[in-house]
């Protein structure tokens, strides 16, 4: 193992491969690294080995690029996408071109296609058959990180909430854990377990979502309905306790930011109990053959609804076993200092980097793990029918806020 | 879903504004195409919620496309973004129908929690005139579907 430099840009700690990982992540080698680091423009700024995998930050002019567990032309395309400049100069063209008898392209975009999503992607296909797929991103560029730039790290908490809406937990916990680390606060005992479940709570609503959205594309509506009924009794529920349906500014630096009405807890976990009958009960053994090309991360989709509704629970109950004398939020000590977080997300975990100086944000970084399935969609692409490829892409393409921030 | 009756003095403002400015409103029903200007996905996570209610939407009339030449209105969610503007103006362009804007979400309004960043517009309005605003960060589900009847009542 490699120590981290002293001048340590970011730590980023474990590879993804958290149970919820819908495929094994693909992870540069460190000749990969290399090569990464001696292209013109960038420069690798932090590189931590663990066990096998290497994981590590790229600045490129002042900008810190969070590139983890990506590998190859995804990483640049996605370490381009945070950066607005190249964001701007890779909206035309730089697509590779595919090239060979009968091939031909199809772009598909916010204007054209049926992909309402601040994206491009170009297929070349032969036939009906994918020959090669290409994601461009960048048109939803937030400028995030600039703003979360010189607040405190309170004020800022409500950026990185709003970085993806399906992983606002998540990544608030991220965030909040970063600021916590960086100024060495020390939270009440009863916080974590609440934090936790409600990031439990929220993957489970990612992966019932997913399914939904096959469940649609498949033409199986009432199953659709049902998953959808099922993430609406969670909002609804998460509303009545957190003031929120997404859940969203109640996880800040410091611990929970209101004081959430606890008496609506029971409902929101009855709910989560009633998770793992109704995936039984309706659930996708009994629409296997329309989405058979896609067995296996429907399965997972399926396991990971059930096991984040359990683990909400499990997380709850110990929550509820935590002394409830205490307070709510803390404030977190004006210091200088870097810290690291990390947090559970559907696919892998969300991590954050924090530099403070005298209490405010001098640096962060925010990279989810979620966005490796945009390289395992683009590499298990060829060979599919269109058809096929557009499920896989409904069931694994990461919400774009996660790319563009 | 509990949808309470849409607030009727949306839609008789909107069906002034429309006569005023010798527009035609949208007959038979309204075809939305939706179009993400730079959204966290929360809200389209509401607007799924809004879709799944699909036998009430479809007594209506109301339905979601995906070509904006076969649509009526224009739902957008998100910041508009400046890499956003020209699709959300070549969408708007492309559409054939009565062209009505609703924006959906504190972000499309006047960019929410955003609209110091200098990589977005600041909201919809700011490129696009915006005939109808949907506030909430997100907003409910209840609250689009009454948008939507609004709309449609104008
Ligand atoms: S209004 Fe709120 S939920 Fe909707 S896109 Fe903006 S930040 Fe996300």
């Amino acid at each position: 193992m490699t120590a981290p430099p002293d001048d340590l840009v970011a730590l980023l700690s474990r590879a993804a491969i958290e149970p919820a990982a819908p495929e094994p992540l693909r992870v540069l080698t460190p000749q990969d690294w290399a090569n990464l680091a001696t292209m013109q423009g960038y420069q690798l700024a932090a590189l931590w080995l663990e066990h096998d995998r290497v994981l590590g930050l790229v600045l490129l002019d002042d900008w810190v690029l969070p590139v983890a567990t990506i590998g190859g032309e995804s990483a640049i395309a996605l370490m381009r996408s945070a950066h607005p400049a190249l964001a701007l100069a890779q909206r035309h063209g730089d697509f590779p071109e595919a090239s060979g008898e009968g091939i031909y392209q199809i772009g598909e975009g916010p204007v054209g296609g049926v992909i309402a999503e601040p994206m491009h992607r170009r297929l070349h296909l032969a036939g009906d058959c994918v020959v090669r797929a290409d994601h461009r991103f960048g048109y939803a560029h937030r400028g995030i990180l600039a703003l979360i730039g010189g607040k405190s790290p309170r004020a800022a908490a409500r950026f990185a909430a709003r970085i993806a809406g399906v992983s606002a937990v998540a990544h608030s916990l991220a965030f909040a854990r970063a600021a916590e680390a960086a100024s060495g606060a020390v939270l009440p005992a009863q916080i974590e377990p609440l934090r936790d479940g409600m990031a439990a709570a929220e993957r489970c609503v990612a992966a019932l979502l997913a399914l939904a959205r096959l469940a649609e594309i498949c033409a199986a509506p009432r199953l659709a309905a049902t998953l959808i009924a099922l993430r609406t009794d969670i909002a609804n529920a998460a509303e009545q306790i957190f003031y929120h349906r997404l859940m969203m500014d109640m996880v800040v630096p410091g611990g929970i930011d209101t004081v959430p009405r606890l008496s609506a807890l029971p409902s929101l976990i009855a709910i989560l109990q009633s998770v793992r009958p109704a995936l039984q009960r309706f659930g996708a053994w009994r629409w296997r053959r329309r989405w058979a090309d896609l067995a296996a991360p429907v399965r997972l989709r399926v396991w990971q609804a059930i096991h984040a509704a359990e683990a909400a629970c499990a997380s709850f109950a110990r929550f509820g076993a935590a002394p409830s004398t205490e307070p709510w939020l803390v404030a977190l000590p004006s210091i200088s200092g870097a810290g690291f977080g990390q947090a559970p997300g559907l696919d892998g975990p969300v991590y954050c980097w924090m530099r403070l100086e005298a209490g405010f944000i001098d640096s962060c970084a925010i990279a989810n793990a979620g966005l490796a399935a945009i390289a395992s969609l683009e590499s298990t692409a060829p060979g599919l029918t269109r058809v096929a490829f557009e499920r896989r892409a409904t069931l694994l393409m990461p919400p774009i806020g996660m790319i563009d921030l | 879903m509990k949808i309470p009756h849409p607030d009727p003095t949306i839609g008789a403002a909107l069906a002034q504004r429309l006569a005023a400015e010798g527009r035609v409103r949208p007959t038979g029903g309204l075809a939305i195409r939706h179009i993400d200007a730079g959204s966290c996905g929360g809200c389209e996570l509401e607007l799924r919620s809004v879709r799944a209610w699909q036998a009430g939407l479809a007594a209506y009339g109301i339905r979601f496309v995906d070509d904006p030449r076969t649509a009526d209105i224009l739902l957008v969610t998100g910041v508009a973004t400046q890499g956003m503007a020209e699709p959300l103006r070549r969408t708007l362009a492309a559409m054939a129908g009565a062209k009505l804007v609703v924006v959906m979400g504190d972000c499309a309004v006047d960019g929410g929690v955003f609209k110091d960043s200098p990589a977005v517009l600041g909201g919809v309005a700011r490129l696009i005139a915006v005939d109808l605003a949907l506030t909430g960060c997100p907003p409910a589900p209840e609250q689009v579907i009454n948008g939507l009847l609004a709309a449609l009542a104008s």
